[in-house]
């Protein structure tokens, strides 16, 4: 059964989507994006989801909520780690070595932590073109 | 450079992973905030980061405990997307190398990764002989 839905969707990608289908001698619009959707899915296949703790999940929501929150105060730490676990900062330590020690001695019960050197920046977004090789 | 002799004292030798075909790697023992494990890590230099572990791993040493704040989660551009990691600080051993190092620890967060590689960031930090045709990984110093 065919069910009609409407949606908005990059106009670049439309072109691209319209060339594949001239290309290919599909018939419809519809059905080229059809083939599309059913290729990029497969493809998703051999890649398996995880799921995690429902208590991390939480509580790195809110220590992350704390850390957004208070990130500018941490300024004056610069260059030492902060600790912030069950929703608070727990301590302040010179090396990541204390921090561990502050963390298991104020915060034994917690189910996730930060540990965050304050200045130290990491890089974010990289290119990996053979991560899907390693994936699947 | 060019004609420039350099001696190499070779200090300890170990055999690639076997695999098809074989691979560098080294021993690592990852020390979480509450326990240790030793695994072995593939080289990868397709790899830009330092440590990319199993989900298994992640899940196993409590790296939640230790993460960097989720603004700093990294992320990979790959052909067909984008991948988001989780990222977590942790000691290192490498056991081979006798060195103690901190390092940013990561494993993708949505989906299961089942291995253990060392990537760019790190593996341009040790001396290391790729030795392919003996098959072995050799640290080594400049005499």
């Amino acid at each position: 059964m065919k069910v009609r839905k409407s949606f908005t969707i990059d106009e670049k990608l439309l072109r691209e989507l319209s060339e594949f289908r001239w290309r290919n001698r599909i018939n419809s619009l519809s059905e080229a994006l059809e083939q599309v959707l059913r290729l990029g899915l497969n493809s998703l296949k051999t890649v398996q989801e995880v799921g995690e703790d429902e208590e991390v999940l939480e509580q790195r929501r809110i220590n992350n909520e704390t850390y957004v929150r208070i990130e500018r105060e941490l300024n004056q730490y610069r260059g030492k780690y902060i600790i912030i676990a069950l929703g608070k900062l727990i301590g302040v330590a010179d090396n990541f070595e204390e921090a561990v020690e502050i963390l298991r001695r104020e915060a034994p019960e917690a189910k996730h932590a930060i540990i965050k050197e304050v200045g130290r920046e990491e890089v974010i977004e990289r290119e990996w073109p053979g991560l899907l090789e390693r994936l699947k | 450079m060019a004609g420039t002799v350099r001696k190499v004292k070779v200090i300890n030798c170990w055999r690639y992973l076997e695999d098809k075909p074989p691979i560098p790697s080294v021993r690592i023992k990852v020390h979480g905030v509450k326990g240790s494990l030793e695994s072995i890590f593939r080289l990868d230099t397709g790899y830009p980061g330092q440590l990319l572990i199993s989900t298994d791993l992640y899940e196993r040493l409590e790296l939640y405990l230790a993460e960097l704040p989720e603004k700093e989660f990294g992320v990979y551009r790959m052909a067909s997307g984008l991948v988001e990691m989780k990222r977590s600080r942790a000691l290192i051993t490498i056991l081979n190398l006798g060195i103690d190092m901190e390092a940013i620890v990561e494993t993708p967060r949505r989906i299961l990764f089942k291995r253990n590689l060392v990537g760019r960031e790190l593996i341009n930090k040790l001396k290391l002989l790729l030795d392919g045709v003996k098959g072995e990984d050799c640290v080594i110093e400049y005499e």
